[in-house]
């Protein structure tokens, strides 16, 4: 039995089934685990009271609401000391999807999905690189995103 | 190579956004309710979302983990660099069998490859990059970037 974080195995197939489809029967999840309905009921909401499941959702096709540019962008800061306050304006980005404070060369590394080339220019120019403390940018364009699953359970 | 010329975008109106922002934040949340809210029926709902799945504008739906909690521990981005353009199929092949490996990127810019990884361990990346990439033929080398601290990560925004 594998013990991570107080979760058994019964918890880690629960988990296994409700993060490929949120919105599966607890009826089936019970059926299949081989537990009854409530006892998933109550492993589900531990586990969100433990922080191992963090919210649900559906996922979006960026490409489909006409997010068809998808970059990496690594950021320099003028002072490392900075981060926070940089951070902050970041998330104020709503192109910006992820952000990571990062060893290696950058000093913050961030995700973001623009419209297009044109959209990306103005999020870099006009909003990246007006925020106080921001030295440059270096930007990678995904040309093809190949693949994106979560961390395996098991 | 017929994806080429660019995919027409999906109609999607006011109700559909209004949805969109219901369900991406709670895939549990009862039909019922969203229709309460967009002041539509039930079954209007039912057939948005279908309509919503089959144009492939929504995929499916997940319970979000927290990989800290099973876990994960190191979360890293990597630029690799190949030793010849043409292998990158292969090489893409070959990292879409690694698990560990949450997302993978064709890229402009320095890297050819550009990878997500999520490692119990810095010794489980070590072991990643020392004994599996090794054993693909065709990567030169490659540079990590380790997170430190995610500071957030979320959907793209919906209108």
């Amino acid at each position: 039995m594998t013990l991570r974080n107080q979760l058994d195995d019964i918890d880690l197939r629960i988990l296994d089934i409700i993060s490929k489809n949120a919105r599966t029967p607890f009826k089936d999840v019970a059926a299949e685990v081989g537990v009854s309905r409530a006892a998933v009921h109550q492993r589900v909401n531990r586990m969100i009271d433990l922080h191992v499941i963090v919210g649900s959702g559906y996922h979006i096709d960026p490409k489909k609401i006409d997010y068809k540019t998808c970059t990496y962008i690594g950021v320099f800061l003028e002072k490392g000391s900075l981060y926070s306050t940089v951070a902050e304006r970041l998330k104020e980005i709503p192109e910006i999807v992820e952000c990571h404070y990062t060893t290696g060369q950058y000093a913050i590394f961030v995700k973001v999905y623009a419209k297009d080339n044109e959209h990306l220019r103005d999020i870099l120019s006009d909003k990246i690189q007006k925020i106080m403390g921001v030295a440059s940018t270096e930007t990678f364009i995904s040309l093809d995103e190949t693949f994106k699953r979560e961390v395996p359970i098991f | 190579m017929n994806d080429l010329h660019i995919e027409p975008l999906p109609n999607i109106d006011e109700l559909d956004e209004k949805i969109l922002k219901l369900i991406t934040k709670n895939a549990r949340i009862p039909f019922l309710e969203v229709a309460r809210e967009c002041g539509v029926s039930g079954a209007a709902i039912h057939q948005r979302v279908q309509r919503l799945l089959n144009l492939g504008v929504v995929s499916g739906s997940e319970f979000i983990v927290n990989p800290q909690k099973l876990g994960y521990f190191t979360c890293a981005y990597m630029g690799i660099h190949l030793e010849k353009a043409k292998f990158h199929k292969q090489v893409v092949e070959a990292l879409i069998n690694i698990p560990e490996i949450v997302e993978c990127h064709y890229t402009t810019g320095s890297y050819a490859i550009f990878i997500k990884v999520q490692t119990k361990t810095n010794k489980h990346l070590k072991k990643l990059i020392d004994e599996d990439f090794q054993e693909i033929e065709g990567i030169a080398r490659t540079e990590t970037f380790i997170s430190l601290e995610m500071e957030f990560k979320r959907q793209v925004p919906i209108k």
